[in-house]
């Protein structure tokens, strides 16, 4: 099982997966040039959820169509720090798929 | 130098000291206060000295540039505060407010310590000169088609509108006191402004500082009632929105709902 966590640091904001910074991979999909944001809703937050579903998931095309609604279900309503585990993106993707 | 007696977190506590750590070690708070309150003062001194034979019409620019001011500051902090941007000049103000005011004060400790905390408190100096550039083309327009005491009171109101804006965020971050908590405008502010730096509220809730207009206006306030309410709402709870988005720390996708029409993705 792997773990998410995000951060807002004085040094900028940091995402990491398994104490390992988590790439925006927008060579993949590029929603945006400003990087990860999350706690609202748009294109910062839905990069970040692209990358941790690409990250879970190794397939682009899943990312790429359930990014909106993990970004708006998951992304938008994580707080200042975070903790996500792909267990919980696993139940996500068992919810939005059901 | 840091607050005696505060319920502040850990982190919040490591990220103060971290900050003080590296302000510049020439920073004054007094002389960054000083800089502001001159240039303001002597702005507006110098704006209504040109003032002559006032005509009603030309007191109107006092509203109207009060008003837009609260629409820019909403906008600028809603739209750039909270939101990184491509531009450097519009980036460092993402970064200096939400990865730093924001994480400095949080809704467990809203006030400094001492004066070396003006600096995270204040915008720079050099935000008066800013300001004073952005005001002279839609001032020197009005002056022409209207009349050049419209002008001169338009650039009045609008650093007027800076300068009260100043006072309010500051009276926000003070500790309590008798008179910030009954004085009308400042206590609804600082209530206002505590909510808005709730973590789990910030990225979208009470963008207004220096008053609420436009968060009523534009339903982004957590208060659920009138104008005049808003405006003088003072620390009551008593209205607050049931249904906000508050960000967990761990949001399950079981007990998340996804609103319907809140996103700019596409």
């Amino acid at each position: 099982m792997k773990t998410y966590t995000g951060d807002r640091t004085i040094d900028g904001v940091k995402v990491h997966v398994d104490g390992r910074p988590l790439p925006d991979k927008a060579d993949i999909q590029r929603y945006t040039d400003m990087g990860f944001e999350w706690g609202y809703e748009g294109q910062e937050p839905r990069q970040l959820a692209f990358a941790l579903l690409f990250d879970h998931t190794d397939n682009a095309g899943l990312a790429r169509s359930s990014s909106e609604a993990f970004m708006r279900a998951m992304v938008a309503n994580l707080s200042n720090e975070w903790h996500l585990t792909s267990e919980s993106i696993e139940e996500f993707l068992r919810i939005a798929c059901s | 130098m840091e607050l005696q007696h505060s319920c502040m977190s850990d982190r919040q506590r490591r990220y103060r000291k971290e900050y003080r750590y590296r302000v510049a070690g020439w920073y004054h708070g007094w002389l960054h206060l000083m800089i502001i309150a001159m240039s303001g003062i002597a702005a507006i001194y110098i704006y209504t000295s040109n003032l002559v034979s006032v005509q009603w019409r030309d007191w109107l620019a006092l509203p109207l540039g009060f008003l837009s001011y609260q629409l820019a500051e909403y906008l600028l902090h809603t739209q750039t505060m909270h939101r990184p941007r491509k531009s450097p000049m519009l980036r460092a103000l993402y970064i200096r407010h939400t990865l730093m005011h924001h994480q400095f004060f949080t809704e467990q400790e809203m006030r400094f310590a001492d004066h070396r905390d003006w600096r995270v408190t204040f915008f720079p100096p050099f935000t008066m000169i800013v300001l004073t550039l952005l005001s002279l083309a839609p001032s020197l327009t009005a002056g022409l088609i209207i009349s050049p005491n419209f002008g001169w009171l338009l650039m009045t109101a609008l650093t007027g509108s800076y300068m009260f804006y100043e006072v309010v965020h500051f009276c926000c971050h003070v500790d309590d006191n008798w008179l910030v908590r009954n004085l009308p405008i400042i206590n609804t502010a600082r209530r206002h402004h505590q909510a808005h730096h709730d973590q789990a509220l910030m990225m979208e809730v009470n963008m207004g500082i220096g008053t609420p207009i436009f968060d009523w206006l534009l339903g982004t306030s957590d208060l659920d009632r009138g104008f005049f309410g808003h405006l003088f709402n003072g620390y009551s709870s008593k209205y607050l929105k049931k249904n906000l988005r508050r960000t967990s720390r761990t949001p399950k996708p079981g007990n998340v709902k996804i609103p319907e029409s809140r996103t700019d993705a596409h």
